[in-house]
């Protein structure tokens, strides 16, 4: 075979590689429902879960599954939310009791007064939609969260303070405020000091800095005050070759939004579920994390 | 919140109506932070089924299925004594109208309420009080 063939032959080998990885780009979600089994651990997961906010007191809690293996760059938990429970209005009172005494009587009738009637908790968190490099809001229940056959069927999340947790009850109930800080680009990596693209846990984030600053009012803003409250992203050491192939054969895969430097440094900062439980215990805005299996 | 949605009890005797209030349409099954819209799994929000069904394990078979504005309803019939039952669910439940009759479904009783399941795979989620309370989904974001 003469050397000009085998350069073509070899070229057209590569043009084929190149065309099969980008057939399969962003084509990375498992369309299969879950088996008995997975999905009865999950509804269990969510039951437990469940019963552990329903006893921790709270309102609203920041929330984290483990939906991934991601042990080998030490990390835990994969994906955040914000999790509150959607406590129904008190009902108004009746303008007319039917057990009102007439003046002068004296009523034996208790006047009823309403209990506060206890929510289910919702769930609510930013999704990349399987096959796209889009992302979405979304509100959902706890056993949907946990329907993902994950890579461990565990839960943790903190408690913020009172005044944190009334400023993110706010927002977590307003879909205007809950799309305020939302980008619609996504990049499973995404730089957290850029708004070229937005992953999830970094959605989380700049929603947390939105709502407790009045005045960040934008992703920028938003990751400004975070800068000036000294949130550290974590670092994530990933070589050239593995950007390569990730950016190749997944759509919601970018790293263009990175400096350079750190880029070429193979140094990628990103938000992560640990890297924001650490910031919030350090701001003192939250406690430990709580873990559920 | 949807209204609450109850299907006419199709069956007689030995058969327990249990209505829902339709507080989602479907389950989304997601990976890490991926939502896909092919995977999501319908939620019943009325049916009608043997009593023995609901008591413990079993099958079914689907004999039909109806779709209209009202929602979608499988008319099923218990493999062991042939009594006659109905699941419903709302019109938008993804994947509720690809159900073809003569599919064999396997009941699975858990605490949060029943997994329908054909060849392994959970087709449909039909749940209890509490089951109820920790499902829903609703995209906030166009």
């Amino acid at each position: 075979m003469s050397r000009l063939r085998r350069w073509i032959r070899l070229l057209a080998g590569i043009v084929g590689l190149a065309a099969a990885a980008m057939a399969q780009a962003g084509q990375t979600c498992d369309t299969h429902p879950p088996d008995t089994y997975a999905m009865t651990r999950a509804l269990g997961l969510a039951e437990r879960v469940q019963q552990s906010l329903d006893a921790s007191g709270a309102r609203v809690v920041v929330i984290a599954r483990a939906g991934q293996d991601l042990t080998r760059y030490g990390l835990q938990w994969s994906h955040l939310a914000f999790a509150y429970r959607d406590d129904p209005a008190p009902a108004p009172l009746p303008m007319a009791l039917p057990t009102s005494p007439m003046l002068g009587q004296i009523s034996d009738q208790p006047i009823p007064v309403p209990l506060p009637r206890r929510g289910s908790w919702r769930i609510v968190h930013k999704l990349n939609q399987c096959g796209t490099a889009d992302a979405a809001v979304f509100r959902q229940g706890l056993a949907e969260f946990f329907l993902d056959t994950p890579f461990r069927y565990e839960a943790a999340y903190v408690v913020p303070d009172p005044e944190v947790q009334a400023a993110l009850l706010r927002t977590v109930v307003d879909d205007q405020r809950l799309v305020q800080w939302h980008s619609p680009a996504y990049s499973v990596v995404a730089y957290p000091w850029s708004t070229r693209y937005q992953q999830s846990n970094q959605w989380a984030l700049e929603t947390l800095a939105g709502s407790l600053d009045p005045a960040a009012t934008t992703r920028e803003r938003a990751q400004a005050w975070l800068q000036l409250h000294d949130y550290q992203p974590t670092v994530l050491h990933i070589d050239a070759l593995t950007r390569l192939g990730a950016r190749m054969t997944r759509a919601n895969v970018a790293f263009d939004d990175h400096p350079n430097s750190k880029r070429f440094s193979d140094h990628i900062e990103t938000v992560t579920v640990e890297s924001m439980f650490a910031w919030m215990q350090r701001m003192q805005i939250a406690g430990r994390p709580t873990v559920v299996r | 919140m949807e209204p609450a949605s109850t299907l006419q009890p199709r069956i007689a005797a030995f058969a327990l109506a249990l209505s829902f209030t339709a507080a989602s349409s479907a389950w989304a099954q997601s990976n890490a932070s991926q939502i896909s819209e092919e995977s999501l799994i319908p939620v019943a929000i009325s049916v009608a089924l043997p009593v023995v069904l609901v008591a413990g394990a079993g099958s079914i078979v689907v004999t039909g299925v109806q779709a209209s504005a009202d929602g979608v309803v499988w008319f099923v019939e218990n493999v062991a004594d042939g009594v006659k039952g109905s699941i419903r669910f709302a019109a938008d439940a993804i994947g509720a109208t690809a159900m073809v009759a003569g599919t064999v479904v396997v009941v699975t009783v858990v605490a949060t309420g029943m997994l329908l399941s054909a060849a392994g795979h959970v087709i449909a989620f039909v749940p209890n009080e509490i089951g109820r309370s920790l499902s829903y989904n609703q995209r906030v974001s166009r």
